[in-house]
């Protein structure tokens, strides 16, 4: 599997053209996607706005099985005195019904969990 | 063809003073109509809706997430009549999923230069379900003069004082702002009106009071200079959001007759401080608007900051609960995080608490929140206040025989209904 680190232009909301940050790895046998918010570098709608919708366009892009996937979504920090700006990570758990992604849930990625995941990453 | 246009009514927030402005949105898309299109305007909140409406086509424009709820009952209404319905405006474009449910077609994006196409579909018995424009502005230069002549103007009169008329010289804005989703709406770009455009409006507007609208002037020193420059001879008297932080803009906008501005207050610091007393040297009162329920806020934070700002002269506060509005950052963050407690668009009026605060519980920030209000306006009513920011403008006014009085036939009408005065 190659490894990706890329800037990814997705569509967003209503078609308008987005862009994220994207990194592809494996992890235990499984395709990892790391999705990063760009913030003023996004022209578009958030990520999180079209959660499904960009996991099924990062699948389709990178030929990833749905059913193989582990998708993290990623808020760098953004060196502000704001709290709310800080840097987090949540695994986004999706059913898949009928090929499509539904029902996004959030889960915050622990310090054991983010060591786990993105060690030598 | 006669289109009706509505703007749906909305509960207002207790305990404050309610006034009802003439809203924007809707005489700025009635200025994007065919010539061939008789419109009439209905807002819900001076006048009721006629139902039994002979139009041959219905709009709902809606600005606030307190209206959708509204305006889809009202949708469904006309429907159920066979009437096709059109939505647009500020929070159809934010609930865009849900209004497409109760609309015949749904116009996202700004309409001048669109609504040609939609009518003429109308007409052809081809209306689209949705017409989607969003990021696709039009030229700037080609926005005209919004159609204020839609506006029955006895209704936003209060007791023979005219309301302030609203208008705006610029769309989108180039900051982010963690709370706003004002970058959705109109791009994250600032686009000012051409200065000669803004000024060939302003001369249409009759009334002397006005509220710029624009989401923020400070946007753009050179293109603020260039506007209040040309505004000067106007001698409107205007209510705008922050102004930039540079003397010789202020210096100007007091000249061009800035009156009292929205300047956000986040903190207790000397920035804050010197930034209210730098506009209080140019003569331009204001309004503090200070946002409750951040993430950085316990609740000495919040009482410190109601101190704070009884300390700094503010001439009024506007106090407002955090919402996590669609398309925001802070949406985007309480989802993830499972922290919104309440999706009914009803209680997003920003004075409700609907989600669960970092540092308390919901019930004790709306606690906090009705504390502010009542604090700050403990020793003097926000009534009072406001009369002492408006006898500044009653003065200036007299100074430069722009000054009216009261409407004598309207005293004893408050937005269209009767009154009894007290005084």
């Amino acid at each position: 599997m190659e490894r990706i680190d890329t800037i990814f232009e997705f569509t967003g909301s209503w078609g308008i053209a987005s862009r994220c940050g994207l990194k592809r790895f494996l992890f235990n046998g499984k395709d990892c996607i790391l999705v990063s918010e760009l913030y003023q570098d996004n022209p578009g709608t958030s990520i999180t706005q079209v959660t499904t919708s960009l996991a099924m366009q990062v699948c389709e892009k990178f030929n990833i099985d749905p059913n193989n996937l582990i998708y993290i979504e990623h808020c760098p920090d953004m060196n502000s005195k704001l709290s709310f700006y800080n840097e987090e990570f949540y695994k986004v758990n999706f059913k898949l019904i009928d090929g499509k992604f539904v029902n996004p849930s959030w889960q915050m990625l622990t310090m054991d969990e983010k060591l786990m995941y993105f060690k030598d990453k | 063809m006669k289109f009706r246009l509505i703007y749906p009514k909305w509960e207002k927030l207790e305990g404050q003073t309610t006034f009802n402005l003439p809203p924007h949105g809707p005489v700025v898309f009635a200025a994007a109509l065919p010539e061939y299109v008789d419109v009439r305007f209905t807002d819900e909140n001076v006048e009721p809706v006629d139902f039994n409406e002979q139009a041959d086509f219905i709009g709902i424009s809606m600005m606030l997430s307190t209206q959708v709820k509204r305006g889809w009952e009202i949708a469904d209404a006309f429907r159920k009549q066979g009437k096709r319905v059109l939505f647009g405006g500020i929070s159809t474009m934010l609930h865009a999923e849900e209004t497409m449910l109760h609309a015949d077609s749904v116009f996202l994006g700004e309409a001048e230069g669109r609504m040609e196409e939609v009518f003429t579909d109308f007409s052809n018995n081809s209306l689209k379900k949705l017409y989607n424009y969003m990021y696709q502005f039009p030229d700037i230069a080609s926005i005209g003069p919004a159609r204020r002549d839609i506006l029955n103007r006895k209704l936003y009169n209060h007791k023979g004082v005219q309301m302030v008329d609203l208008f705006h010289a610029s769309r989108g804005c180039k900051f982010s702002c963690y709370p706003c989703a004002v970058t959705y709406l109109g791009g994250r770009g600032f686009r000012p009106r051409p200065v000669a455009k803004a000024i060939e409006e302003l001369g249409t507007i009759e009334n002397n009071r006005l509220f710029i609208v624009d989401n923020s002037l400070a946007q753009s020193a050179k293109w603020e200079l260039e506007l209040f420059e040309a505004m000067i001879p106007l001698k409107k008297k205007w209510i705008s959001h922050t102004i930039e932080d540079n003397p010789k803009v202020l210096e100007l906008a007091a000249k061009a007759g800035a009156w009292y501005v929205y300047q956000a207050v986040f903190d207790t610091s000397d920035y804050i401080k010197d930034r209210v007393k730098r506009y209080h040297d140019y003569g331009i009162g204001v309004e503090g608007t200070v946002l409750l329920g951040l993430d950085n806020q316990t609740e000495d934070d919040i009482k410190r900051l109601i101190d704070f700002l009884l300390e700094i002269n503010l001439d009024l506060a506007e106090f407002t609960v955090l919402t996590p509005f669609p398309k925001t950052k802070v949406y985007d963050d309480m989802l993830r995080q499972g922290r919104i407690l309440d999706h009914d668009w009803n209680n997003y009026n920003a004075g409700k608490v609907v989600y669960q605060p970092r540092h308390m519980s919901p019930e004790r920030l709306q606690e906090l929140y009705d504390y502010a209000w009542e604090s700050f306006y403990r020793d003097e009513s926000q009534a009072l206040k406001m009369f002492k920011l408006f006898s500044k403008v009653m003065l200036r006014e007299m100074n430069d025989n722009t000054f009216r009085p009261r409407q004598r036939e309207l005293i004893n009408k408050s937005f269209g209904k009767e009154v009894t005065r007290t005084i």
